[in-house]
């Protein structure tokens, strides 16, 4: 089943026109087409599912076999000096261990091409972005995996660049770094920057967006908002559960409309409701309320988080 | 089930706060050359001072100082001359030996090493030309290896000549300089072409041995030119022609096939113009594989 486009990413800073890669005869992404603007993306899919290629091929690492990936449209693995506008926060592990924080910070502002002293200001002003001035001059050999992990994120952030590439963010940090980097994420997207987030734990990503790129089995599946993505998967109807001291008045009266596929109460009592448009249905929800007076305390879809739309549409 | 992807509308957007300016066509070029190289290499050169095999490998540069207080201890009548231990550590130790094994080690590394542990990410996504980057890890992988190689040449002769200044003649010393050149000249050209290798294979430890030690020593004691196509030979006839009159043994062979052959060797400069080429051509060829890299860690 084919499923109209969800949303037009109003301001496409990165795209990736027709990108296909193999590798001896297998494919690993085949003839993805996306335009990310400015605001956090999460990059998802299954293990083997080409996240991870299409996300290297985005950031210039790897050249894809077919298509292109352009910034501003240009391609950066031609176009280094693009490099400028780009963060990379990568998942390996591998840092420069001899280096203190701070010097490490220093090396890699340094070859964005700024002088001394914009350099040791830059360089200060990212540590404190991920809270790492304490220990900023013990090497890096010395530091926590989280403490790592921020260091990566210091290194992508310290030239301030435009689009952001954000490999396992989170890996290795406790649940306060977690809080701290989550709202960094959150305010670089509010910020107006392109923020691309791979990752496979889906409450990670969902705590930081609600937009989203699936990618299965080397083919895109789905890119937007995750309601709206919820919403345009027709054949699984949206359940929603509304609590209400008169459920059965109101069980009688969802059971009448268009939008409602289904209803039935459950054994707490609340009224579960099914429907294959839950963006009409929300609007007109408020509506029939009111009409017939019906009191409602509590509404709460029940399937219209990152878990369930995953489930949905890789088979889960 | 699929939910078809979006087909995004193009066009000049207004983008980031960033202070480092939205990305704009055609105005962003790469950092210049020579400051990015250097700024790699010095601090590529640090890394690769820590590394581990720094140690094994300073060790076996001490073979040659080992040689050089054996033969201070053993030869008290003068049966060797210091003029002949001199050229026969250069040509057939240095050369054919340390001078590869020390490129090898710090050569293959300098890019592959990054690459499969993930380091070079970080020169990767900077607006840096690849040949900065190829040409900073190179020059600190050489700096390194020359440095070793030129410890021990200077931990050689201290050995040999402290305590017996006798022995330190003009002529000893003209012969001590120019080997010193030639194999800190051969140190470069090694470690260009293992770079490349490191560069071009993800396992090139083996192919490295085999050029290094089968190629290198078959291919150089082959007869006729095609001992040309080799590097040690192009550094053997540098060494032979700056050490003529030593009458050392690869110089009396070298002298025989002349003879036998009439081979006439090539001159001092175009050896030195040969090495320099596959010197050159070996960065180039590094140069271009890399940007053809595709990073996978």
């Amino acid at each position: 089943m084919n499923v109209a486009p969800t949303t037009v990413a109003p301001a496409a800073v990165l795209r990736a026109e027709r990108v296909s890669k193999w590798f001896g005869e297998v494919i690993a992404v085949n003839d993805c087409t996306l335009a990310l603007g400015p605001g956090v993306t999460g990059l998802l899919g299954l293990n083997g599912a080409g996240k991870t290629t299409l996300f290297k091929m985005l950031s210039g690492l790897i050249t894809p076999s077919q298509g292109e990936v352009l910034i501003r449209g240009h391609r950066l693995r031609r176009d280094v000096g693009l490099f400028r506008h780009v963060g990379f926060c990568p998942e390996s592990d591998a840092l420069f261990d001899w280096l203190t924080g701070r010097e490490f910070l220093m090396l890699m502002v340094r070859l964005m091409g700024y002088d001394g002293t914009e350099v040791a200001a830059r360089s200060e002003r990212a540590l404190e972005l991920v809270h790492l001035g304490d220990a900023a001059d013990r090497r890096i050999g010395a530091y926590s995996k989280g403490m790592r992990q921020k260091i990566k994120m210091a290194q992508a952030l310290a030239h301030d660049p435009e689009i952001v590439f954000l490999d396992e963010p989170l890996n290795g940090m406790d649940p306060v770094s977690r809080r701290e980097i989550v709202a960094l994420v959150q305010r670089l997207g509010d910020e107006g920057r392109c923020v691309v987030v791979s990752s496979h734990i889906l409450p990670e990503i969902e705590t930081m967006t609600r937009s989203i790129v699936l990618i299965h089995r080397g083919k895109l599946m789905a890119e937007g908002d995750i309601t709206e993505i919820r919403d345009a998967i027709h054949d699984r109807p949206t359940i929603v559960a509304l609590t209400s001291t008169e459920p059965r008045r109101l069980a009688s009266s969802l059971a009448g409309r268009d939008l409602v596929r289904g209803v039935e109460i459950d054994e707490f009592g609340r009224v579960v409701a099914r429907t294959d448009h839950a963006v009409n249905f929300y609007r007109e929800l408020p509506g029939w309320l009111l009409a017939e007076s019906l009191p409602v305390d509590e509404i709460e879809t029940l399937d219209d988080n990152l878990q369930a739309v995953f489930d949905y549409l890789v088979g889960g | 089930m699929n939910v078809t992807a979006p087909s995004a509308a193009a066009g000049t957007v207004a983008a980031g706060s960033g202070q480092a300016g939205n990305v704009q066509a055609g105005n962003d070029r790469p950092l210049g050359l020579a400051v990015s190289a250097f700024w790699i290499a010095f601090f590529s050169f640090r890394e690769m001072v820590r590394r581990r095999r720094i140690l094994s490998v300073g060790l076996l540069m001490l073979l040659p100082v080992v040689l050089a207080v054996a033969w201070r201890a053993l030869d008290r009548d003068g049966v060797i001359p210091p003029e002949l231990l001199l050229a026969n550590l250069s040509g057939m130790v240095y050369i054919h030996f340390m001078v590869a094994v020390v490129s090898l080690a710090f050569g293959l590394s300098a890019i592959g090493e990054s690459a499969d542990e993930g380091t070079i990410i970080y020169y990767w996504t900077r607006p840096l030309r690849r040949e900065a980057i190829y040409l900073g890890r190179l020059v600190a992988a050489q700096a390194v290896a020359g440095l070793l190689v030129a410890g021990s040449l200077v931990a050689s002769f201290l050995v040999m000549t402290v305590g017996n200044f006798g022995i330190i003649t003009l002529e000893f010393l003209k012969l001590y300089v120019s080997a010193c050149l030639v194999i800190l000249y051969g140190a470069i050209v090694y470690t260009a072409i293992f770079a490349a290798i490191g560069t071009w294979l993800k396992k090139p430890m083996l192919p490295a041995i085999l050029f290094a030690f089968g190629w290198e020593s078959i291919g150089g004691n082959a007869p006729l030119r095609l001992q040309e196509l080799t590097v040690v030979f192009h550094l053997r006839n540098l060494l032979h022609n700056t050490a003529a009159s030593t009458g050392d043994m690869p110089n009396l062979l070298q002298e025989l096939k002349v003879m036998l052959l009439h081979e006439v060797p090539p001159s001092t400069g175009h050896s030195f113009l040969v090495l320099l080429a596959v010197a050159v051509v070996a960065f180039a060829l590094g140069c271009w594989l890399l940007r053809r890299k595709e990073i996978f860690r």
